[in-house]
C-alpha cells in the first residue's frame, strides 16, 4: 500500500532560515499519526508542504503517492487549518454549502447531520460561533469531501477540554465509519495521547523519531534503583533521561535487550513522559539509536 | 456490557488497558459466555479514542481464547477467567485471605504488605524483559 | 466556485447597483432640467455672437456648475475598483487565512484566481461600460456650451484631455488596468490596506505617463498654418490642439514681444500687428482621431492589465504562501 504521506530530503527555507530541513519520513496509511514538536519545529510547515500551500525549497513530498500539488489530489485529501479559517460573514449552512460549490464529491446531508449536534441554527453566522463550533463546523467541511487522508493542524490547541473531547469524539467516529488515515499536530503531547497509534517526534526541522505508540511505550521503562548499579543498566540500554542523586538514580531506558532489573523498580513510563524526555534531548534520534545498538550487539 | 474506562498516565498501552478491563470483569463474573462487548464506535464515542485501537484489543482476547468476532453481528464474549481448576482457585484464595489476616496481625500496614506481594510477584514470575516479550505484557502490569 | 464568488460578490454588487441606480436617477433628472432650460433660453440655437452667446453659456455653468462638478467623479471609478476590488481579492483572503481553506478545496487554486478575478474583471467592465455610456448621454446637453465660451452647435470637444478619458472605450480599459494591478499587489503585499494604497500608486503613473507623453504623438499630429492674426481655418471643428508656433515667412519660428505692441494691437491682435508674412501653425489631432486614439489607449492599458494578471497568476501560483 502506498504511504499516506512521504517525504524525502524535504525542506522548506523562508528567506534564509529553514522552517523544515531534511525532513525524510513515510506516514503509513489507514492510521491515525500525531505529529508533534515543539512550536516552531515545522509541524505546520511540513503539512502545509503535503497539502500543496507550500512549495518545498528542497526535497520532494508525495501524498498518496502523487504530487500534492496535482488536480486531482486535493480532492482526495482534506486539510484543518490551525486556527480554522472560515468566512465569517458567512452562515453555517453557507458554509457547508461552500463544500459542495468547490468539491465535485460532497455530502451536503452528511455535513449537515454533523454540525446539527452542535446544536448550532444553520443560520447562524460563523463570525459568532465559539471556539469549539468553529473548530467543528471546519472539521464537517473537511470531512465532508469524504477524503482519504486528513491532515489536521494544531486541532484543539486554542479549545477547552470538553471541547476537546468533542473533536476527537467526532474525528474518531468518522476514522471508524471510513478508515481514513488522520494526520494531527500538536505541540502537546497529551492532545494526542489517546487518538494516535503512530508518533512523528518532529524538533528542529527534522524528524527525531518515529514509530508505533504500542511499540514506543512497550521499548521504555523508567528505572528507580541504587545510584552504584546504574552503569550496567546505562552500558546496555539507551538512557533517555536521568536524575541522580547521592544514592539513587532515576532513568528512563529505551530496551534495547533482555533487561536485568535486579534490585530496580520498573515502571512504565506515560507517552506524556516519553515524549517530554525525548524533546529534552534533542541530541537523541531514531539514526543515533540504531547506531548506538549496532555498536554493543557485535558480542 | 463492560464500561470502559481510561488512565490517561498509567503508562500502559490504551489497547492494553481495554483488554486488561475486559479480563478483569470475566474474573469478577461480570462478564459471561454469550455476552456483547461494545462496538468500536460505541467505544470511540464514549472515550474519543481511535477505533483501530479497540479493534487491536479485541483481537488480542480473540487470540487468547476469550473472545470471538460473529461477522455482521459483534464481538462477543466465548470464554472464560480464571482458566485454573474451580476448587484449586478456591483453596488458594482462602490461603491468600489467611496470610493476609496473618501479615495484619504481625504490625504490617497496607504499603507493607503491597512491598512483600510485589517482591514475591517479580521473584516467582522473573519479569521478562519488556519488548523481549510483548503479548504477556498485559499480565504483568 | 462561481457560486462561492458570487456569494463573496454579492455585497459588493448589490452596493455598486444601487449607487449606479442612483446616479442614474439623478442623471436623468438633471439631465431632463439642463435640455428644458437649453431649450428655453435658445442655447443650442444662439446665434448672438461672442457677446450674448457667451453669457448665455456662462450662466448656464454658474446654474448647473455643481451637477457638472459630480461629473468629474467617474475619473475615480477605476482607482475606486482597484483599491476595493483588484487590492482585496487575493490579500483579503492572505490576511484572514482564508485561502488555506479555499485552496485546499478540490477547485485547485488555478481555477479558484481564473474564477473569483474574471468574475470581478467583467463586473467591473460592466459597471465602468455602464456609467461610461450614462455619463455621454447626460452630457450630451453639454455640446452646446463649449469650454472657450462659445455657445451653439458644435463638434464638441470630445478628443480634449478632460473629455478624452470619460468617454469611449478607455474608462473601461483603465477600470481593467486597475484592477489588474490592484489584484497583483494585493498578491505580492498580502494585506489588504497597503495593498489599496499599493494599488492607487501603481495606477496613477502610466496614466499620466500615457495622457502627457504617448497620446499626443502616438499618431503623427497634423498641422494647419494660416496667416497670424486670421481665425483658424479649423475653428470649431473640435481638434486638440497641441500647440501653435509662430514663423516668419520662411518658416522659421519667431518670437513677437508683445509687450511693445501697441495699445491697439495688444487688444485686437489683428494681422497687422505682426510682421509681415508671419503665420501661425497648429499642431493637433483632429476630431476623427477620436476613436483611433481611443483604440490605442485602451489596448495600451488592457496590454498592462493582462500583463499585471499574469504576474498575479505567477505569484500565486509559485511564492505565495
Amino acid at each position: 500500500m502506498t504511504d499516506a504521506v512521504e517525504a524525502v530530503g524535504l525542506g522548506r527555507r523562508y528567506g534564509r532560515k529553514w522552517a523544515l530541513q531534511d525532513c525524510t519520513l513515510s506516514l503509513p496509511s489507514e492510521r491515525v499519526i500525531g505529529l508533534v514538536g515543539p512550536n516552531g519545529a515545522g509541524k505546520s510547515t511540513l503539512l502545509h508542504l503535503a497539502v500543496g500551500l507550500l512549495q518545498p525549497s528542497a526535497g520532494e513530498v508525495r501524498v498518496l503517492g502523487r504530487d500534492p500539488r496535482d488536480p486531482g489530489t486535493l480532492a482526495r485529501v482534506g486539510f484543518v487549518a490551525q486556527d480554522k479559517p472560515l468566512y465569517g460573514h458567512f452562515t453555517v449552512a453557507e458554509t457547508l454549502r461552500m463544500g459542495g460549490w468547490l468539491n465535485p464529491a460532497w455530502e451536503y446531508k452528511l455535513a449537515e447531520k454533523r454540525v446539527a449536534r452542535l446544536d448550532v441554527p444553520l443560520t447562524q453566522k460563523v463570525g459568532k460561533l465559539s471556539g469549539g463550533q468553529r473548530s467543528q463546523l471546519a472539521l464537517a467541511l473537511a470531512l465532508g469531501k469524504r477524503p482519504e487522508l486528513l491532515l489536521v493542524d494544531e486541532p484543539v490547541s486554542d479549545l477547552d477540554p470538553l471541547a476537546r473531547r468533542d473533536f476527537f469524539r467526532v474525528l474518531m467516529e468518522e476514522v471508524a465509519e471510513s478508515g481514513m488515515t488522520v494526520v494531527l499536530s500538536s505541540h502537546l503531547l497529551a492532545d494526542l495521547e489517546r487518538t494516535c497509534e503512530h508518533l512523528v517526534l518532529l524538533s528542529r526541522s527534522r524528524v527525531q523519531f518515529a514509530g508505533d505508540t504500542d511499540d514506543l511505550l512497550a521499548r521504555h521503562r523508567m528505572l528507580t534503583g541504587p545510584r552504584d548499579a546504574a552503569a550496567a543498566i546505562e552500558a546496555t540500554h539507551t538512557v533517555v533521561q536521568a536524575d541522580y542523586t547521592e544514592r539513587q538514580a532515576s532513568v528512563m531506558i529505551r530496551v534495547n535487550g533482555p533487561l536485568d532489573a535486579t534490585g530496580w523498580q520498573v515502571r512504565n513510563v506515560s507517552l506524556e513522559d516519553l515524549v517530554l524526555a525525548y524533546m529534552a534531548a534533542p541530541h537523541l534520534t531514531d539514526d543515533t539509536i540504531e547506531t548506538a545498538k549496532k555498536e554493543q550487539v557485535p558480542s | 456490557m463492560i464500561d470502559f474506562q481510561l488512565d490517561g498516565h498509567s503508562g500502559v498501552a490504551t489497547y492494553l488497558q481495554l483488554a486488561q478491563q475486559v479480563r478483569h470483569s470475566l474474573r469478577l463474573g461480570l462478564l459471561r459466555p454469550g455476552d456483547k462487548l461494545p462496538t468500536a464506535k460505541e467505544v470511540v464515542a464514549k472515550l474519543a479514542i481511535n477505533p483501530n485501537t479497540v479493534l487491536k484489543a479485541y483481537r488480542e482476547l480473540e487470540r487468547e481464547g476469550l473472545v470471538g468476532a460473529r461477522p455482521g453481528a459483534g464481538t462477543f464474549v466465548t470464554g472464560t477467567l480464571p482458566s485454573g481448576d474451580p476448587g484449586e482457585l478456591e483453596q488458594l484464595a482462602r490461603e491468600l485471605a489467611q496470610w493476609l489476616r496473618a501479615a495484619r496481625q504481625a504490625g504490617l500496614g497496607r504499603e507493607d504488605v503491597e512491598a512483600l506481594y510485589g517482591a514475591a510477584m517479580r521473584e516467582t514470575f522473573q519479569e521478562p524483559a519488556p519488548g523481549a516479550q510483548r503479548q504477556t505484557e498485559a499480565e504483568k502490569v | 466556485m462561481i457560486r462561492l464568488t458570487w456569494r463573496q460578490a454579492r455585497p459588493a454588487f448589490v452596493t455598486c447597483a444601487a449607487i449606479l441606480l442612483a446616479f442614474a436617477a439623478f442623471a436623468v433628472y438633471t439631465e431632463r432640467e439642463m435640455s428644458s432650460y437649453i431649450a428655453a433660453n435658445g442655447l443650442a440655437t444662439c446665434t448672438g455672437g461672442e457677446s450674448v452667446c457667451g453669457v448665455l453659456g456662462e450662466a448656464f455653468k454658474s446654474k448647473f456648475g455643481g451637477v457638472l462638478a459630480v461629473s468629474q467623479f467617474i475619473g475615480f471609478v477605476p482607482v475606486l475598483i482597484g483599491a476595493f476590488w483588484g487590492a482585496p481579492l487575493i490579500a483579503r483572503e492572505i490576511e484572514s487565512g482564508t485561502h488555506r481553506l479555499v485552496w485546499t478545496q478540490s477547485v485547485g487554486r488555478v481555477r479558484w484566481l481564473a474564477v473569483k478575478a474574471g468574475t470581478f474583471l467583467l463586473a467591473a467592465a460592466a459597471l465602468c461600460a455602464i456609467l461610461t455610456w450614462l455619463m455621454t448621454w447626460w452630457l450630451h446637453p453639454l455640446q452646446y456650451v463649449q469650454g472657450g465660451g462659445t455657445v451653439g452647435p458644435s463638434a464638441g470637444d470630445r478628443i480634449s484631455p478632460n473629455v478624452f478619458s470619460f468617454m469611449g472605450i478607455a474608462p473601461v480599459a483603465y477600470t481593467l488596468f486597475a484592477f489588474c494591478v490592484g489584484a497583483a499587489a494585493g498578491a505580492v503585499v498580502k494585506k489588504v490596506v497597503p495593498a489599496m494604497v499599493a494599488a492607487i500608486i501603481l495606477y496613477v503613473p502610466p496614466r499620466i505617463i500615457m495622457a502627457r507623453s504617448v497620446r499626443p504623438s502616438v499618431i503623427t499630429p497634423e498641422t494647419v498654418s494660416f496667416p497670424a492674426g486670421t481665425p483658424s481655418p479649423r475653428t470649431g471643428m473640435g481638434d486638440w490642439i497641441l500647440s501653435n508656433t509662430l514663423v516668419d515667412a520662411a518658416g522659421h519660428p519667431i518670437n513677437v514681444d508683445y509687450q511693445t505692441m501697441s495699445a491697439a494691437c495688444q487688444k485686437t491682435m489683428g494681422p497687422s500687428c505682426y510682421p509681415a508674412g508671419a503665420r501661425l501653425v497648429d499642431t493637433y489631432q483632429s476630431l476623427a482621431r477620436f476613436w483611433p486614439l481611443q483604440f490605442i489607449e485602451a489596448g495600451v492599458f488592457v496590454g498592462l492589465g493582462t500583463l499585471c494578471l499574469a504576474f498575479t497568476v505567477w505569484w500565486t501560483m509559485r511564492r505565495v504562501s
